[in-house]
């Protein structure tokens, strides 16, 4: 499974982003990366904030223990 | 041939009855009605549903259809009639065919809505499904601050998964292993009772589609239900911890499951049967 990893800029940019009811909140996986699902990229609550999420990285999920 | 007038007058029958004795539904009747736009008057929400529905106006949130409303009204009677109504703290019909706004309205306590982590998707008519990284509900439900039928020592949280995705977690809290339950087979499904596991074996939630239950009954004893069926187990009750209950999350772990339903209360052992059949006809009837 693929998820979006953020880098310390872009997890204070976006982390705890808010609308309707809806929170981006970045989590910790396996090797301790911030990370959010993909399907944040087409999530109509995360529109306005897309440009930024698009420009997360790509990676492989870990399970965190 | 009779006009309306001339047909109420005439034919021996009360709007009233006509409700009851023409096999047809409110809704139905609206819709078929000879009388085109006519508004049928005299019907009634329940008080308790009405209420909910005036909460979703109030939020600004779109309302269900007239069918779905009157199918969760019918919910609503269900649940009071099997005496399950009161005991209820928590309560969230995610699955609804209207928008995902209104599945996030707490029907027992209007002080709080879901919120939404990560964008789990909605599926309409089924509910919520997470992604199993990262997304999941807050019901915003803290049983310490919130409960008032949900009490160490008699307590029940109640899921219903449409569908199910790997073994990953149902509902839970932020710190792991606390009051918790997953689709697995296993003695660490929780209940008000810290991070012991179940004595007496495991229990087996692992079921593709259903309700899922746990409830605790006194101090030292613990039920479980795959929809009916039931087992008991014991675990000694632990002072309850201060955080909101999650769906879909416990500690790091996340479930993408699809979840159609919601509840904690206090022990519902004598109404799960009822509990049970109201939903899966609500459900079945979407």
């Amino acid at each position: 499974m693929l998820v979006l990893k953020a880098n310390t800029e872009q997890y204070n940019a976006l982390n705890y982003y808010e609308n309707n009811g809806n929170i981006l909140e970045f989590v910790k996986d396996g090797n301790d990366n911030w990370i959010v699902g993909m399907n944040v990229l087409t999530a109509e609550c995360f529109y306005e904030i897309w440009n930024e999420l698009s420009k997360l990285e790509t990676i492989e999920f870990i399970q965190n223990e | 041939m009779s006009d309306w007038g001339q047909g109420a007058k005439n034919n021996n029958i009360g709007w009233g009855q006509g409700a009851v004795n023409n096999d047809i539904g409110w809704g139905s009747v609206h819709a078929n009605s000879w009388s085109g736009d006519t508004n049928i008057v005299g019907f009634a929400y329940d008080s308790d549903y009405q209420a909910i529905l005036d909460r979703g106006t109030a939020l600004g949130f779109t309302l269900p259809s007239d069918e779905e409303k009157l199918l969760q009204n019918q919910l609503v009677i269900d649940l009071k009639n099997s005496g399950a109504w009161t005991k209820i703290d928590c309560f969230y019909l995610f699955a609804t065919k209207s928008n995902s706004n209104f599945a996030r309205i707490d029907w027992k306590n209007f002080t709080h809505t879901a919120t939404l982590f990560n964008a789990p998707n909605f599926v309409s008519g089924k509910g919520f499904q997470g992604n199993g990284s990262s997304s999941y509900i807050d019901t915003n439900f803290n049983p310490v601050t919130d409960g008032v039928n949900y009490t160490q020592n008699n307590a029940s949280r109640y899921i219903f998964m449409d569908t199910a995705s790997g073994t990953g977690s149902l509902d839970g809290r932020s710190v792991a292993s606390i009051n918790n339950m997953a689709r697995t087979s296993s003695s660490n499904h929780r209940i008000n009772q810290g991070t012991t596991a179940l004595t007496g074996g495991s229990f087996d939630f692992t079921a593709t589609r259903g309700m899922k239950s746990i409830h605790r009954t006194s101090s030292t004893n613990v039920e479980l239900f795959n929809d009916t069926t039931q087992g008991s187990r014991t675990a000694n009750s632990a002072s309850m911890t201060s955080s909101n209950q999650l769906i879909l999350r416990s500690g790091s772990g996340y479930g993408a499951h699809t979840i159609s339903f919601y509840m904690n209360g206090a022990s519902m052992v004598a109404e799960n049967t009822a509990i049970v059949n109201a939903v899966n006809t609500y459900l079945n009837s979407l």
